[in-house]
Formats: C-alpha cells, sequence, structure tokens
C-alpha cells in the first residue's frame, strides 16, 4: 500500500520469477514485486499494450 | 575571536558537538541514493553508532555550507511516516525528536528519486507537512534524462508549497552546488506552505492536539495526525489519549485500516500532481534495457546468481589464501621473534601462545571477511539483492525462509559474522532470526580443517564409481549442514516464530552502478564492527584458552623433561639428537596438557562424550574447541605429542594410533564419522554468538542457538556411534 498499490493505480506486468512466483509489476516507472497470494488480493481491469 | 553568529546560537541548538549550528534530517525512500548524497555532503566527518536499544545504525556527518556548519543525520530509508518495520520507526522517531541522543532535526534534506517519483511524492507530502524548512534533492536526474523522463521542476515546488527542488547525480556530484547553497541558508529557510490536502484528518488532529494542550500534553498537531493513522504507538500513550484516538479513528476511517484509507487518499494526490509535474518518456527500449530485460528473466537470472556465487567463493576461498598464509608467516615470524627476545617460562608462552596467537587467529580471518563484505556490499549497492530475492523467493518459502536469506546463507559457506551481520536487509523479524539460526549451520571456512584432518586419515581415498570417497564424504558434510539449517529454519516457522508474512511486497530497484565511495565507507564500517565485537570475543577467547591449557604447571613434567634432555645430550648428535630434542619438547607438552585445567576437563567429561567413542583427549580437544572450532587441530597436535605445528599427516598417524587402555582403536570409522557430524552441528564460535546477540538485541537466540545446535551435535554423533558400533 505505501508503494502505492491503491485503486486506480495503474500497472504493468513484467514477469514472473523462477516457478511462477512473485510477480514482477511496474507502477508508475518504479519496478515492485508481489507474491501471488498478495496478487490475488487485487482486482485488476486489463488496459491493453501499456508502455 | 568567535564569529558573532556563533555567539548567537542557542544553547538548545547546539547538538552533541560543538561547532554545528543546526540538524538536518536526510530522509528518502529506501535505495533513493539517499547514503550517496550524505556521503558527498560530509565527506569522512562522519561517525557510526547504533540507534539505544535497536541495530539499526545511526549515521551522523558534519558538513559546512558556506557559513553554516550542520550536523546531517542519515536516517533509514522509508516509504512514510507510517512506520512497518524498525528500520522506518526510527526514521520516523528521529523526525518528531522521540530517539535520546538523537536532537529533533531543525531542517529535512528530501533525497527522492527522479525514476521512482510516484513513491517519493507520497512520501513528500507527508513531510511536507511536518512544516519544517525543507530541500529536496531530486537524485538519479541522469538516468531519468536517459529514459527521456521530463520533470517541471517550478511545478513541483509548486506542489509542495514551495519547498525547493534541486536535481542532482550522486555518483558525478553533478547539481551538489546548489544543494550545499540551499543547506547554508536552510535554517532560516521559510517552512513550506502548508497544503491541506485531507481537511478531515486535520481538524480531528487539531480537535485532539488543542484537548490535550488542556491537559499538558504539548503534541504538535501533525503528531497527532501520525497517531490517528498508526495504532502500533498506542501502547507508548496515557491511557486517556488512547481512548480518544479511538474515537477518533472510528470516526474517521470506521472500519478500515486507517493505513489503507490514507495511501489512498494520500496516493489520489500523488497521481494529480505526477501528471502535472512529469512528463513520461518515451519507452523506446534501450540496448541496456533490453538486456536487463534479458537478465532478469528466470533462467538468465539463475544461471547469473550461480556464477556471482562461484566468483564469490573463489574469491573468498582463493584470492585470500595468500594474504591468509602471508599473515601466517608474519604471526610465525613474531611468535619466534619474541621467543627469542623474552626468556622461556611463563611470560614467554603467554605472549607467544597467548598475546600473539590470539591477535594472529582475528586478522587471519581479516582478508576472508574483507572480501565477503566487499561483495555483500556491491550486491546491496547495485539493487542486485533484491533481484537475487525476487527470483528464489518461492524456493525459500518453501523451507520457511524468504528471497531476501538467500545472500546471506549463501555467504556462511566462508563465514557466519558477515553473513549475519547482512540478514539486516531482511525486513520482517521473524525470517530474519530464522535466517539468523540457520546461517551457522553452512560448513564455514573454519569447519574445513577438522573435515581435511579426520576425512584425510580415516577415510580411504578409494573411488565409488567415477567419485573418490574423501571427495564423497566431505560433500555429504556441506549436505549435512543445510539439512540442519533448513530443518532448523522449518521447525522455527513451525513453532516458536510462526507467523504469515503481513505483507511483503519488495521493491525491485533498477541495476546501478555503485559508488565508491559509498562502498569503501560501508566496508569500512563493518570491518570496524567486525574486530570491536566479533575481534575482542576472538581474542579474549585465545587467552582464556592459553590459561586453561597452561595451568596449573606440574615441576615434575619439567624435572623429566630436563632429565631426558640431559640423557639425550650425552648419547647423540647433530639430526639425531634435533629430534630426539623435539620428541621429549611434545611429549612434555603433552604431560603438561593433561595436567592443565583443560586436560583435567577432558577426563571429567569424559563419561559424558564416552557413549560417542571419545577419549579424554578428543573430549579436551573438543571442549577447547568450542570457543573457535578451528584450534581443534592445534590442541590435537599437542595432546597426541606431535606439537601444534605439525603437519595432516603425522598428526593423521597418531590419531590412527590412538588406542584405549584394552589396546582397540580410539578413532573407529563410527566414531570419525560421529565426531565430523558433530563438528557439522555445533555452534563453536564465540564470535558468532556473539554476533547473534548484537543482531537479535538479546541473549535469549545466542543461547537457544548454543543449546539447541549442541544438543543436535551431540545426538547426531551419539546416534551414528552407537549404530556404527552395535
Amino acid at each position: 500500500m505505501v508503494l502505492g498499490l491503491v485503486e486506480g493505480a495503474e500497472l504493468t506486468f513484467l514477469r514472473r520469477s523462477l516457478g511462477g512466483d512473485p510477480l514482477e509489476v511496474r507502477i508508475y516507472g518504479a519496478a515492485i514485486s508481489l507474491r501471488d497470494e498478495q496478487a490475488r488480493r487485487f482486482h485488476v481491469v486489463p488496459h491493453g499494450r501499456a508502455r | 575571536m568567535a564569529a558573532p553568529a556563533e555567539t548567537l546560537v542557542p544553547v538548545e541548538r547546539i547538538g552533541i558537538q560543538r561547532k554545528a549550528t543546526g540538524t538536518v534530517a536526510v530522509v528518502g525512500n529506501p535505495n533513493a541514493g539517499k547514503s550517496s548524497v550524505f556521503n558527498r555532503l560530509t565527506g569522512l566527518r562522519q561517525h557510526t553508532a547504533n540507534y539505544p536499544g535497536v541495530t539499526v545504525e545511526r549515521r551522523i556527518g558534519r558538513g559546512t555550507f558556506g557559513a553554516t556548519t550542520l550536523d546531517l543525520v542519515d536516517l533509514p530509508g522509508t516509504y512514510s511516516l507510517s512506520p512497518t518495520s524498525t528500520d522506518e520507526r526510527i526514521a520516523v522517531d528521529v523526525l518528531f525528536g522521540r530517539v535520546a541522543g538523537t536532537p529533533k532535526p531543525d531542517a529535512i534534506l528530501a533525497v527522492i528519486d527522479s525514476t521512482r517519483l510516484y513513491q517519493g511524492l507520497y512520501l513528500l507530502q507527508q513531510l511536507v507537512a511536518l512544516g519544517r524548512p525543507m530541500v529536496v534533492a531530486l537524485t538519479m536526474v541522469d538516468a531519468a534524462e536517459r529514459d527521456g523522463l521530463e520533470i517541471d521542476l517550478g511545478a513541483l515546488r509548486e506542489a509542495l508549497g514551495g519547498v525547493p527542488v534541486y536535481p542532482v547525480v550522486a555518483t558525478s556530484g553533478r547539481g551538489f552546488a546548489a544543494v550545499k547553497e540551499a543547506l547554508g541558508n536552510v535554517l532560516t529557510l521559510a517552512p513550506p506552505r502548508a497544503v491541506t490536502h485531507w481537511p478531515e484528518l486535520e481538524a480531528a488532529a487539531d480537535g485532539l492536539a488543542q484537548r490535550w494542550l488542556a491537559g499538558g500534553s504539548d503534541r504538535h498537531r501533525v503528531e497527532v495526525e501520525r497517531l490517528l493513522i498508526d495504532a502500533s504507538e498506542d501502547d507508548r500513550l496515557a491511557p486517556a489519549l488512547r481512548t480518544d484516538l479511538k474515537a477518533a479513528r472510528e470516526q474517521l476511517f470506521g472500519r478500515e485500516p486507517p493505513l489503507a484509507v490514507e495511501a489512498r487518499r494520500r496516493y489520489a494526490w500523488v497521481k494529480q500532481t505526477l501528471a502535472m509535474v512529469e512528463t513520461p518518456g518515451s519507452g523506446v527500449a534501450t540496448q541496456a534495457a533490453r538486456f536487463t530485460d534479458w537478465i532478469n528473466r528466470p533462467w538468465p537470472a539463475t544461471a547469473l546468481l550461480l556464477i556471482l556465487m562461484f566468483v564469490v567463493f573463489q574469491a573468498v576461498f582463493a584470492w585470500a589464501t595468500p594474504l591468509v598464509d602471508l599473515i601466517d608467516l608474519a604471526v610465525g615470524g613474531l611468535s619466534s621473534l619474541v621467543a627469542t627476545v623474552l626468556p622461556d617460562g611463563m611470560i614467554e608462552s603467554f605472549v607467544v601462545d597467548g598475546v600473539v596467537a590470539g591477535v594472529g587467529s582475528v586478522i587471519v580471518f581479516l582478508p576472508q571477511i574483507l572480501i565477503l563484505f566487499l561483495f555483500i556490499i556491491l550486491m546491496e549497492d547495485t539493487g542486485y539483492l533484491a533481484r537475487a530475492a525476487f527470483l528464489v523467493d518461492r524456493a525459500m518459502r518453501s523451507v520457511g525462509l524468504s528471497g531476501q536469506s538467500v545472500i546471506p546463507l549463501l555467504s556462511s559457506f566462508a563465514c557466519a559474522v558477515p553473513s549475519i551481520m547482512a540478514t539486516r536487509v531482511i525486513p520482517n523479524r521473524r525470517d530474519r532470526i530464522a535466517t539468523i539460526l540457520a546461517a551457522p549451520f553452512m560448513t564455514c571456512s573454519a569447519r574445513l580443517p577438522v573435515y581435511a584432518l579426520l576425512i584425510g586419515a580415516f577415510v580411504p581415498a578409494q573411488n565409488v564409481g567415477v567419485f573418490n570417497l574423501q571427495g564423497v564424504v566431505l560433500f555429504g558434510l556441506y549436505g549435512i549442514g543445510v539439512v540442519g539449517g533448513v530443518a532448523t529454519a522449518l521447525l522455527l516457522r513451525r513453532s516458536v516464530l510462526r507467523g504469515e508474512n503481513p505483507t511483503f511486497i519488495l521493491a525491485l530497484p533498477e541495476f546501478r552502478l555503485p559508488n565508491v565511495r559509498t562502498v569503501a565507507m560501508k566496508l569500512l564500517d563493518r570491518v570496524r564492527v567486525f574486530l570491536r565485537r566479533a575481534g575482542t570475543v576472538i581474542f579474549a577467547v585465545a587467552v582464556v584458552v592459553w590459561v586453561l591449557t597452561y595451568f596449573p604447571r606440574s615441576p615434575a613434567v619439567d624435572d623429566a623433561r630436563a632429565a631426558a634432555e640431559a640423557q639425550a645430550s650425552a648419547t647423540l648428535a647433530d639430526t639425531a639428537l634435533e629430534a630426539r630434542l623435539a620428541e621429549i619438547g611434545n611429549q612434555a607438552a603433552a604431560e603438561h596438557l593433561e595436567q592443565s585445567w583443560l586436560g583435567r576437563a577432558g577426563h571429567a567429561v569424559e563419561p559424558v562424550f564416552r557413549p560417542l567413542g571419545w577419549d579424554w583427549k578428543v573430549s579436551a580437544a573438543v571442549i577447547a574447541s568450542f570457543p573457535a572450532r578451528e584450534v581443534v587441530v592445534a590442541v590435537l597436535g599437542t595432546i597426541y605429542a606431535v606439537g601444534g605445528e605439525a603437519d595432516e599427516q603425522t598428526l593423521g598417524g597418531q590419531l590412527t594410533a590412538a588406542q584405549w587402555p584394552d589396546g582397540s582403536p580410539v578413532f573407529t570409522l563410527p566414531m570419525v564419522l560421529g565426531l565430523l557430524l558433530f563438528y557439522a552441528w555445533c555452534l563453536q564460535c564465540a564470535a558468532t554468538l556473539a554476533v547473534i546477540r548484537r543482531e537479535t538485541n538479546s541473549w535469549r537466540w545466542p543461547i537457544f542457538a548454543w543449546s539447541y545446535m549442541t544438543a543436535l551435535g551431540y545426538g547426531g554423533a551419539l546416534l551414528i556411534y552407537q549404530l556404527g558400533s552395535a
């Protein structure tokens, strides 16, 4: 949350780690890592190919 | 005569040192380049200590900017003023002047990464609200320019209530002249204009602050705002204040967690501001970006991790060897020099075997530890550590650890001391403790001499298939260490350290070139900590072991030695005489050792170790190696009367010949395997215990680790010997 994963934030999916978990996403320029169990708690709307 | 400006400074403004006229807190997100900025501004005039009661480092440096001398406090990196870790809590406590011995900062230098302005603005909004004079250093603008990212500095300044913003590049020093000039005037700089972002919160905090003021509790509105959001502070407050806060929280946040509401509110502003001040780059992938992307894919990244670790090990073991040999040579030379200068006797023995050997055993570790520290720091500073953590997080989690445990654990294959110090990067306390307790199981370099001696003497050098049996056993011992460590971590996470990771979200910084100065300073710092904490313990232990092996002296042994020497001199000559004299000397040393407290202790505990197949000699050597396992080979050498410096073959031969009174061999295969397992699992290292004490800030964990590992080693050795001998 303090990293800015809040309602309305735009994410770019980058990759999965070894074994598919955790995920790496980019949020306004900063890459962060999310474990599967946490990523599941977010509701994400696809937005097309982002920058 | 002192300058008038100095004499006018109010007394309470003077920090812990005389000449600084104010304190400036250096605040920023983790990995924003805060330390590099701090180092550029203070140079070498800084000192490091721990904050009271915690293992968070407090770095204070002094800098002169124009006519003003300021103390800069480098605060731990934080994403917000609602702390989620000890480090972040310290940062917030210092800002509010709640830490004893650290003056409340008069002004703030915010260090913000221009490529990650999204998270930077979140922190900035909260810092601006503190209402103190403030300057922003916008770092890594070279990277932003490369990406085509544009930031409107005027608009940013406006959004921050008039706080001046200076673009800098910490690695090259670009833009620092302006920052220094701004710091020169920072104490008289007007605080930022109050910008209202969250009227409900401010009104509630204002109300409470005024109400409490009547009750004599003087808290600033902003501090009350923080208390409203962050409930973890509550137990530090008076019950009346707690009730007030609870009521106000319910009104403000309803059933939602305050932190979530805060993030939503503040990030709404951040998004708005970002749209105004930042023009994103074109997104054209450069060669470098494409390479980073490729190397971050799972398989290339795994290969890179393996290669890196291979280089680290190669460096620790191969590069350090010449230095270690050199130190050994120097210590040996010093010993013989002292021995020739001082007359034979107790003083000579104390200086040679106690003091010189003690100092030697500390510095002999330095080359390896320096190299290991250097690699760990480089991995931290380039941002690689977070990458490695990301890569192996899933695998490490399956054994009860987290991705961030991987580098500390791998490092402890060389030495557990730096690796335990490196666990500071693990934010979750339970993960960190589990890693600290797993680390001493990894086969460190101090175990190798024992392994080499016993395997060389008792494991036949025959081939099993394509493998050499000795190699297989050595590999097995490494494996057994890993199994012990992993099982321990799993066990702990299922019992005393049970609990989920609340929110493990890791920031993955871009790869960046390390700053030579920052790396050198960190290295110096850690080596100092090693020498102070571990070094003093290792030295003290060497002296204590000397006392235990030297006293009490039996004159009968010396008399017998003198008689034997006289007889040898009368009957032998030249090389035969020399050999005989050395033999007599070693024999006397062995007899002295049997008479000494250590020898008596060996006899006394023999019944305890008898079920493991150990006689008093092995028991005494094992006892002597509890403070530092690497001494065992020298002690065995003395006990078996071949001298402390004997080579492996001679000593190995002596061990093979060792017999029980009934003539059966002491060193049978089950006994040797049990002894090896004992050394694999036991925590025989006072330096590691001292570092665990320091890093966990309690005696509980070192005592637990020691008892647990000793019990495990004893149990394992018992099992192997009894099964093997049955």
